[in-house]
């Protein structure tokens, strides 16, 4: 015969049948019995009963904002010709944390390959036979590469994710979408278009190279090697820090007037190269400024320095601070257009392409192009 | 109204609304848990952000499988309040601003007392009183036996019960 327990022993149980706990049948009957024990239960209840009526108190009072940077993912956009790539307004967004803008006739330097990596790199070759880089790092959980821009003459989106991996072989999903330049649809290739599309999957092997077909463009030409570490400029002319003639790069641009900061554009960059070929940095209530190696209607002389790019308006002095060497010049053209609108509505941004299509009322008669 | 699985599914995939939209839901409950376990309003909202921070930043973390994400939530929460509490040095005054606001707002004698427990006591306590956590959960939360659990909430419920019945200090001589 099993002897009743004391309170001492039944105390745990109490608090166990005060959490809604079934408990052993011997301090069941003890607790059932038991005095005591039964007015421990009821101010272990009343305790529970008091803390949610405090905790009540404070349902209502405001909570900060939640600041949260968007989660990164490497993306690039490639190819001139902004008259049919006008970036929606959340491609733009996400371009300022992150974005490449890439020139085609960019050399490609390849980051330390390793069999062994955990970052696959991609290279993407359209029909045009123009390639690109994308890199996918492996190790987290839905970091995909993104690609948008035009390529031959569609505007085209591209997102890759590594669905799983076995060594080399991998599952890569790919969506895709291709525009003919000139619809609507193309004006508007992005990250909010390209994400609701589904996924189709393919077997990869990295060092073989995969062909797919999208729909619209033709044959992608897929090959891959893995890396040790996504770059920090992507495919961007980062080893090579001395710019090509008639280059113009701009990188993380910040503006100063009069030595305030108005303008910051972290993570945003673009490069031209060309006379032809005009910067575009658009900062939101500052307006619009046409970056060019070449001299442009209406525009006024620059000094380039490094990474500074210095230049006076209208008695003001500014200077743009760039994350890398602007120009090999040290002349540049800079044509500041402070009520430009643009249509869609999204002001800051940066990007690039042809004087005569971005400005054609800047176009001077004799400013041929040199390329 | 997603289901765990559902939401654990936009937030990993990047939906920053999604996660916004769930910590509308969820951050006024465990501002109150973070303030009532550190004592300091500013320290809440502190911790809160690092909590939900660290959520965002890692799309792997959570696993549906394992549990609730509101579980999930509170065991980070109450993972960053220890840490906190590890970073107050002995020497340091508490920084207590609930005494005030218990007597103005909340008239609650027993909150005070609850206010005069270890952090470790008071965590359980507010997670199974308050949130509701069951044994399981709690249990994967610590990291310890469900036996474990009850042992402790048992401790937890008597040390209250002693500061809250502990006569309040008396002024002047004994008549």
């Amino acid at each position: 015969m099993t002897a009743m327990p004391h309170c001492e022993d039944a105390a745990e149980y109490v608090s166990a049948l005060a959490d809604g706990e079934t408990i052993p049948s011997p301090f069941a009957q003890h607790i059932g019995a038991c005095t005591a024990c039964q007015a421990r239960l009821h101010h272990y209840l009343a305790m529970g009963a008091e803390l949610r009526r405090v905790a009540s108190l404070d349902a209502d009072q405001p909570v900060p904002a939640l600041s949260i940077e968007k989660r990164r993912t490497t993306r690039s956009v490639w190819k001139k010709g902004l008259e049919t790539m006008r970036i929606p307004k959340y491609a733009f967004a996400l371009l300022v944390l992150a974005v490449v803008v890439l020139a085609s006739s960019l050399t490609v330097i390849k980051v330390g390959a390793h069999s062994s990596g955990s970052v696959l790199m991609l290279k993407l070759t359209g029909p045009d036979g123009v390639s690109h880089q994308c890199f996918i790092d492996t190790t987290r959980k839905d970091y995909p590469c993104g690609m948008f821009g035009q390529m031959g003459g569609d505007s085209v989106g591209l997102m890759f994710r590594v669905q799983s991996r076995d060594e080399d072989r991998i599952q890569l999903g790919v969506q895709s979408k291709a525009y003919p330049i000139g619809t609507p649809e193309a004006n508007h290739m992005g990250d909010s278009v390209v994400d609701n599309l589904p996924q189709v999957q393919y077997s990869f092997e990295v060092g073989q190279v995969l062909k797919i077909d999208i729909e619209g463009l033709g044959a992608l030409s897929i090959a891959g090697e893995w890396t040790d570490h996504v770059p920090v400029l992507p495919e961007q002319g980062a080893n090579h820090l001395d710019p090509a003639p008639d280059q113009v790069r701009i990188l993380s641009p910040l503006l100063l007037k009069d030595n305030q900061v108005v303008g910051d554009m972290e993570g945003g960059m673009t490069e031209v190269d060309g006379r032809s070929q005009v910067v575009w940095v658009n900062y939101e209530n500052v307006g619009r400024f046409l970056i060019c190696s070449g001299p442009m209607k209406g525009a006024i002389q620059a000094t380039s320095f490094l990474n500074r790019v210095s230049f006076r308006i209208d008695g003001h002095t500014y200077v743009m601070v760039t994350g890398a060497p602007v120009s090999r010049s040290e002349k540049l053209w800079v044509l500041y257009q402070p009520d430009f609108g643009v249509p869609d509505g999204t002001n800051t941004f940066i990007t690039e392409g042809d004087l005569k299509q971005i400005a054609p009322e800047a176009v001077l008669p004799e400013n041929q192009p040199r390329k | 109204m997603f289901d765990d699985r559902e939401l654990w599914k936009q937030i990993s995939a990047g939906n920053a609304d999604a996660f916004e939209t769930w910590y509308g839901e969820t951050a006024p409950r465990l501002r109150s848990f973070l303030h009532h376990l550190t004592g300091s309003e500013p320290a809440a909202d502190d911790l809160m952000q690092e909590t939900y921070t660290y959520i965002w930043r890692r799309p792997d973390g959570f696993d549906p499988d394992r549990g609730t994400l509101r579980a999930w939530l509170y065991g980070i929460a109450r993972k960053q309040a220890a840490q906190w509490w590890r970073k107050q040095r002995p020497a340091d005054p508490l920084p207590d601003d609930r005494p005030a606001r218990a007597l103005a707002e909340t008239n609650s004698i027993l909150a005070d007392a609850f206010n005069r427990l270890p952090p470790d006591d008071r965590a359980l306590l507010w997670l199974r009183e308050v949130e509701g956590h069951s044994y399981a959960e709690l249990a994967a939360m610590l990291d310890v036996p469900i036996g474990t659990v009850r042992s402790r909430l048992f401790a937890a419920r008597e040390a209250l019960r002693d500061v809250w019945h502990s006569p309040a200090p008396m002024k002047g001589g004994r008549s």
